[in-house]
């Protein structure tokens, strides 16, 4: 496409209502779903069913792969890029069952995303997924503030060797005969609250909001018009190792990949969304035509060393505050930028 | 055919008691879940008494003290029983709208702040609930933070707004009250988990027990009275004290237990699933041992499953005891006080509902 042409083109898909948008209701209904499904690293099932329903009700035809990884890919030829959004938040699995009948637990993979992590689902309501399909409600035992009050007690952070969630059972029978086993996952109860001035908060919105964000794009773009060859790839186990993004990038061999990722903001200046100085300079040049974003420089993803040579990162970081607690707060108007500043790539065939 | 009659009998009317034990629980669980989900953090009491003032059978004549006590008072006799459960809750008050948005906040009661952190809450205005959340402590991602003390100085409450005026839009003044979003979930067989058992659930106990009352029945004066403010110092029950001339009194009020993993059995050790308890002795006050035995008998009579302990915590009743009364504190055992997930087991609650009931046509 001629310059000319080019500029006129993305004139036209910025005009306000041209380009098919969402209401931040909409984006917040549809983040209000993805974010209520519990889908801790390696059991991402009920999500990635979740995604693949409501793409298809919108008549799209995506696959699930055995990892659960779900894609969908439009268009043809080149440039060939990858939109990525991972699906899965941290989490733990049942460990043991006591004779009392209260399940321990650990976690699922090794690292924590800062040292006081643990320490916020002490006394929480948790969700457990048991191997029968059934959804259990649990609490994660503490001290009563009575028993323990003036016990001269050193105050410690909570520890995973603390940890016994009460299901409500009496013995280990009973909570077998629920269905309990080894390995099932345990996640923290999901939520999400509405606050003003058009942000919500919830845990783990971070792992939700790329989703979110692919399939606003997927339901409201008309697939004549994109340009090239566009997957739009939901990626499992990203919280350990990344693995799902390394099986879809190795399955595809995009020439390009956009990773949707959580911006914890430091400043200021943060709350807003922002795109890798490294990517190319026909996308940062597009970044003046939206309001809510700027070009920052973000941690570099690390790439796979089985990717294809030359596969090009961009980075676009989605503010979150309080990121990786269980009262993430994000602005939907966040959201609705990247939503348009996405969609706008997908049409333009920019790369 | 005739064979089969006894066995048809049997199944009939075991149908019939599992069908009626069935609908008591019915019972419980739905006043329970619709007190709990009703906010009343110390002070603002308002809502919980409202609703307990709608349970009330109609041949109650309720009145309301000045303090905000909620009183029944019925039948005549020497002796004056009284039955004391409290309508409050702990929860936080707004002390300040920040330059910043946020709001600084005071503990109404006593808990740890840290099992607040990092949660949603609501703040109830005179314009209706706005939901908030309750922020990380400062620099959270710090490896140093695990190690830092959090208290309510370090409560902070964000809305979404990042400034003063903003927030005040939102109808929220110093004063408003603030709690966990109230939800009332339960867990495997007879258990459930809450913010505020303690103490929604005496004030059930306390309602059932007259719901099921014949008030003919009854030879002595009895009072039952759902008191406001005692998580912060029991002075709803204090005004009553004075007045009431009562004999006994019976707190109905949390056994706060040790039963779960993470407490020193040394004492307080009621299962939950046992029985009522009778907390003979606690940090306000001693139950004489004679009677508690007249309780436990009135209990066995009636096959009420009852236990007996000390544990930690005042209640109501030690109030009454400058003015004469004896004070028998009754209770269910209960895991993880004043946090957002504190636990019973319903059996537990119909059997102090139970022995209410007899109490007041026995004791």
């Amino acid at each position: 496409m001629k310059p000319f042409m080019r500029a006129t083109f993305l004139a036209i898909l910025l005009l306000p209502g041209v380009a098919a948008a969402q209401s931040l209701d909409e984006v917040r209904d549809h983040l209000s779903m993805l974010a209520k499904v519990p889908a801790v690293t390696g059991h991402e099932q009920s999500l990635s069913s979740l995604i693949a329903d409501q793409l298809k009700k919108s008549g799209l035809n995506p696959q699930i792969d055995f990892m659960s990884n779900v894609t969908v890919t439009l268009g043809s030829g080149t440039p060939h890029r990858m939109l990525v959004a991972s699906l899965d938040e941290p989490g733990f699995i049942v460990s043991g069952i006591t004779e009392e009948g209260y399940l321990r637990m650990q976690r699922i993979g090794t690292a924590k995303a800062f040292p006081y992590f643990d320490q916020y689902f002490e006394g929480r309501r948790l969700t457990i997924r048991t191997s029968n399909g059934k959804t259990l409600s649990g609490v994660l035992s503490i001290p009563s503030t009575h028993l323990t009050r003036g016990a001269n007690r050193v105050e410690k952070p909570f520890d995973l060797v603390d940890g016994y969630i009460d299901i409500g059972v009496k013995s280990l029978a009973e909570a077998s005969e629920l269905g309990v086993k080894i390995l099932d996952p345990i996640s923290i109860e999901k939520g999400v609250t509405t606050l003003a001035q058009d942000h919500i908060s919830g845990p783990f919105l971070s792992d939700r909001v790329g989703a979110a964000v692919l399939m606003s794009i997927l339901m409201t773009t008309a697939k004549s018009q994109i340009k090239g060859t566009v997957t739009f790839a939901f990626t499992t186990q990203e919280h350990f190792g990344r693995k799902g993004l390394d099986r879809m990038t190795v399955a595809f061999e995009p020439d390009q990949v956009y990773v949707l990722e959580a911006l914890n903001p430091s400043a200021p200046e943060d709350s807003v969304v922002s795109v890798d100085v490294q990517a190319a300079p026909a996308v940062r040049k597009m970044i003046e035509k939206f309001a809510g974003m700027r070009e920052a420089s973000l941690r570099a993803v690390p790439q796979s060393p089985q990717w294809k040579d030359g596969t090009e990162v961009v980075r676009l970081g989605i503010p979150i505050r309080f990121y990786a607690t269980p009262v993430e707060v994000l602005d939907l108007k966040s959201v609705q930028s990247t939503i348009r500043f996405l969609r706008t790539i997908v049409l333009s065939g920019v790369s | 055919m005739k064979k089969l009659r006894p066995a048809v009998f049997v199944f009939l009317v075991s149908t019939l008691f599992a069908a009626a034990a069935w609908a008591q629980t019915r019972d419980i669980f739905s006043i329970l879940k619709d007190l709990i989900e009703t906010p009343g953090v110390s002070g603002s009491e308002e809502p919980v008494r409202e609703k307990v003032r709608a349970y009330l059978p109609a041949w109650t004549k309720p009145q309301v003290d000045n303090k905000g006590n909620l009183i029944v008072t019925f039948g005549a006799g020497p002796e004056h029983l009284f039955f004391i459960g409290h309508l409050d809750e702990v929860g936080y008050v707004v002390t300040r709208i920040n330059e910043d948005g946020t709001l600084s906040v005071e503990r109404k009661g006593g808990f740890y702040d840290k099992y607040y952190e990092a949660r949603p809450v609501i703040v109830y205005t005179q314009a209706g609930p706005v939901s908030g959340i309750i922020t990380p402590r400062i620099d959270y991602f710090r490896t140093a933070a695990a190690q830092d003390t959090y208290d309510v100085k370090d409560v902070r409450i964000y809305l979404g707004t990042d400034r003063k005026k903003d927030t005040e839009d939102l109808g929220i003044k110093t004063g408003d009250s603030i709690t966990v979003p109230k939800r009332f979930v339960p867990l495997a067989g007879d258990r459930a988990t809450a913010r505020s058992f303690d103490d929604r659930s005496g004030c059930t106990a306390m309602l059932l027990a007259l719901m099921r009352l014949d008030p003919g029945k009854v030879k002595k004066k009895i009072t039952f009275a759902w008191t406001v403010e005692e998580e912060v110092g029991l002075n709803g029950a204090r005004l009553l004290a004075e007045k009431s001339k009562a004999d006994y009194v019976f707190a109905v009020d949390t056994f706060v237990s040790a039963d779960s993993p993470r407490e020193d059995k040394r004492f307080a050790d009621a299962p939950l699933g046992k029985g009522f308890v009778i907390r003979a002795l606690d940090t306000s006050g001693i139950t004489p041992l004679p009677v508690v035995n007249r309780v436990i008998e009135i209990a066995r009579r009636h096959n009420i499953p009852v236990q007996t302990g000390t544990t930690n915590g005042g209640n109501d009743g030690s109030t009454f005891t400058r003015y004469g009364a004896i004070n028998i504190p009754l209770s269910w055992p209960g895991r993880y006080s004043h946090s957002p997930i504190e636990v019973l087991d319903l059996t537990d609650l119909e059997a102090l509902s139970e022995i209410i009931r007899h109490l007041v046509l026995e004791f």
